[in-house]
This record gives structure tokens, C-alpha cells and sequence, in this order.
């Protein structure tokens, strides 16, 4: 998809750093648009196709905030993405903001290389990094949950024969799925991790690998969008066993899975995240 | 795999095509230490340049370019382009710009040439992917021509850029 981007700041010069990095970013533009205030953005808004605003607040006629809660009341422009670039960063006006839907801030003077990553997490055009930030999310969630830590890949590691699949699915900004892969014996030592238990059955195992999942889409889902978590809504987790181990070969055989060496057992994650214009499109 | 090591010593650079070579510099104080590498091509360069500005001693700089930030790093990046490596590719780590006792005071040499790396990359349209700048421990910087992969050694710790 390529976007059309709509830069709005009464500073040329700053207009211009933004298309600067936006370019050096290589991400896939259709068209630049400038306005110098509030008001001659609302007014090519009403006109044009904009897929993402960035805007500066104070500006002369029409300040960015003013611009923000007329976008939210039109029809057409409420869901347009807009991210703030203030000298202004923690005030309460940017938390007022950020709760009325603004996607992001960034905070003036910001480097190329900050402006980068918020170009990648708004766009959703750093999928491989998301990748990791499950990984990272399900790490976490091992660690505080069943005191299990994830050690560098190696050949010794267990690999599933009976698998547990559980899977959690996420809609809000994004929409998606993460799906965690792994043996029911480690299911059953992750069972009794978490709920202090001597010896796990086959129920317990299911349910300790889909309370995981929900806490590692806990974890994950605020790492993704900078505002707030509760945009989204989490369904309920959902497990599935299999005896067979061809289940585990063809889970990992997707290119989006990543797995872990969970203290010498296999742990795959995956993670699914619906392309932003099949979002735009079911919106 | 044999490890074929290459010495970028002060106000010097080298470049690599070859995988099983490592460039490697040491002491980096104030001075910094530049690592491009083109992951698609496979070929890298180091740069250990001592100050920011070329213009403050143009004599020196025709003498010695690699001394300065400015022409130092236009002449790795011209050299990786002629060994077919792409400027929008190229992977961008940088470490030093220490703050050393043994340095005149006063004069934040250490700063001075990590700002002149930052203006540079702008410039250029190109990001830092990765750094280690300042504190007032010298660092040693080591780049692996086979990935790319980028390690500092500093106070006896290691750790990737």
C-alpha cells in the first residue's frame, strides 16, 4: 500500500525535515500534502485521499488540537491516523490527545533515527519486528508467570511429540492472532509453575499454555500501539492437543514463527497480523 | 573458520569483501569509530576517524582524510559503492566520542565528533542503526565481513551493536 501523507506545520523548514526522513525511510508514498495550519488541512482533507497526518500543535488560525477534535467529529476523517510532532511531550494536553485517538507523539527535537521507529510502528511496515516483539512478549511472560527462561537455540533442545496449540486472537488498531506451540510435557511443568502445583494433569497443561498466550498478548499488544492497550479486544484463548508430531512440523513451517529454547524445550510462537489495508478494507 | 583479522589503526580505514575477515580497532577514545556494511553484497568498511571538521586543517586533511569525519567518511562510502555496495543498504554502527581525561579540557572533542557523524549520516539520508557513544572508558570495535555483526569491547565487557 502506499500512503498518502498530509505534513501540517507553519514551519517550512520542519515541513521539510519530515518529507526528509519520511523518504530516507523508504516507506511507500503516494503523495506528500502540506498545510500550514489546522484549517488548510481540515479544508485538503475534505478534498483528498490522506492516510496519515502528521501534525505540529501550535500553529497560527487553527492549532493542531483544535484540527484533532474536528477530524474526530467528521465521519470521514475520525479514523485518519494522525501522530503528533510538538516541542510539547508528557503534558496533559498530549495525554488528552493520545486518549482521543491520536496514534503518537514525537517529541521535538527528535532524531532521524527516533522518527524511523515511529514511522515503522505506525505504518505497520516493521512486521519482522513485531515478530520480535512477541518473542520479547512471550519471553517476559515465561519469565514472570512460570520462572522459565529462554536460553540460546541448541541441537539438545526437546522437541514436541504430543503438541498443545493455544490461540488468542486480537482486533482494535490491528487485528491478528498469536498462536504458542508446545509439548504437553512442557505444558504440564508450565502448569505447575505457574499454580505452585506438584504434578499437572492433561486439563492443567492445556490451561497453563492458554493462560500464557493471554498474558504474552498482554504483554505484547502495548508494545505495537505507543496509546493505550484497551483499544483492542482479546478473545478468549483456545487450545487444541494433538498426539502426532506432525502437527509441531507443520506449525513451525510457517514463515512467521519464531521459536525458543525454553529451558531445553521447543516453544514455537506465532504470530499473525491482518495486512493494514484488509483492516482499512473490513473497517 | 579462520579468522582473518585487519587492523583499522587512528585516522585510517579499511574494507573488506572477504567473509572470513574481521576489521578490528582499538583504544577508541574520543575518536570514532564508523562501520558500514552492505548485508545484500556482503562487504564492509571501518573508518577511525580522530576529529569532526576537515576545514580547521585543510593541509593535514589532503595529507591524511581519514584523520576527519567529514572527508574520511566520504571516501569509505565512495570505496564501498565502487565494491558494489548500496548507500539506502547500508547498515550503519558507530561507537566512541568518549569523554578522555587526557584530552585538552573544555573542548567535548568527544561530542564534537559524534555531532559531525550525525550531520554527516543526515546529510547522506542515512540512519544509525546502531551506537555506543560517550561515558570515558575507551572502547575496541570489531566487525565480522561474513555478517556484518558488530561487537564493542569495553572495561572488560562485551556487547553488540
Amino acid at each position: 500500500m502506499s500512503w498518502n501523507i498530509l505534513i501540517v506545520d507553519d514551519s517550512s523548514l520542519t515541513r521539510k525535515i519530515v518529507k526528509r526522513v519520511i523518504e530516507m525511510t523508504e516507506m511507500d508514498v503516494g503523495k506528500f500534502m502540506d498545510a500550514e495550519n489546522g484549517q488548510q488541512a481540515l479544508d485538503i482533507l475534505k478534498h483528498s485521499n490522506v492516510d496519515l497526518v502528521l501534525s505540529d500543535l501550535n500553529m497560527p488560525q487553527m492549532s493542531g488540537v483544535e484540527m484533532v477534535h474536528q477530524m474526530k467529529a467528521g465521519a470521514n476523517t475520525k479514523s485518519i491516523p494522525v501522530v503528533i510532532i510538538s516541542t510539547e511531550s508528557k503534558t496533559a494536553r498530549i495525554r488528552e490527545l493520545l486518549a482521543e485517538g491520536v496514534k503518537d507523539y514525537l517529541h521535538k527535537p527528535f532524531t532521524p533515527e527516533e522518527f524511523k521507529e515511529l514511522i515503522q510502528t505506525v505504518c505497520c511496515g516493521a512486521q519482522p519486528e513485531t515478530g520480535n516483539l512477541s518473542v520479547d512478549a512471550l519471553t517476559r511472560a515465561l519469565e514472570t508467570m512460570a520462572f522459565l527462561t529462554v536460553m540460546p537455540i541448541d541441537e539438545e533442545m526437546v522437541v514436541p511429540q504430543k503438541t498443545i496449540i493455544s490461540e488468542i486472537g486480537f482486533t482494535g488498531d490491528r487485528e491478528g492472532t498469536i498462536q504458542i506451540a508446545a509439548s504437553q510435557d512442557f505444558c504440564k511443568i508450565l502448569a505447575e509453575n505457574i499454580g505452585a502445583m506438584d504434578e499437572a494433569d492433561d486439563i492443567s497443561a492445556c490451561d497453563a499454555l492458554k493462560e500464557l498466550s493471554n498474558v504474552t498478548c498482554g504483554l505484547f499488544l502495548p508494545m505495537i500501539v505507543s496509546s493505550t492497550a484497551d483499544v483492542f479486544d482479546v478473545t478468549v484463548p483456545k487450545s487444541e492437543n494433538c498426539d502426532d508430531s506432525s502437527q509441531w512440523s507443520k506449525f513451525i513451517a510457517d514463515k512467521n514463527v519464531s521459536i525458543l529454547n525454553v529451558e531445553g524445550h521447543a516453544v514455537a510462537i506465532k504470530l499473525t497480523i491482518k495486512k493494514p489495508e484488509a483492516v482499512a478494507a473490513s473497517n | 573458520m579462520n579468522e582473518n583479522k585487519t587492523i583499522v589503526h587512528v585516522s585510517d580505514a579499511k574494507v573488506s569483501s572477504d567473509p572470513e575477515s574481521v576489521l578490528i580497532t582499538y583504544s577508541l577514545g574520543s575518536c570514532i569509530a564508523v562501520c558500514l556494511y552492505d548485508p545484500t553484497v556482503h562487504v564492509g568498511g571501518m573508518l577511525h576517524y580522530q576529529l569532526p571538521d576537515s576545514k580547521t586543517d585543510v593541509q593535514r586533511a589532503n595529507e591524511k582524510p581519514f584523520m576527519f569525519a567529514d572527508t574520511g567518511m566520504q571516501l569509505l562510502v565512495d570505496k564501498l559503492i565502487s565494491m558494489g555496495a548500496n548507500k539506502k543498504r547500508m547498515r550503519i554502527k558507530i561507537a566512541g566520542g568518549a569523554e578522555m581525561d587526557t584530552g585538552p579540557k573544555g573542548f567535548d572533542i568527544g561530542k564534537r565528533n559524534y555531532l559531525a557523524i550525525r550531520k554527516i549520516m543526515w546529510k547522506n539520508g542515512m540512519f544509525i542503526d546502531g551506537e555506543d557513544i560517550g561515558g570515558s572508558s575507551p572502547r575496541n570495535m570489531y566487525m565480522k565481513i561474513s555478517n556484518g555483526e558488530v561487537v564493542i569491547k569495553s572495561d572488560g565487557q562485551e556487547k553488540g551493536l
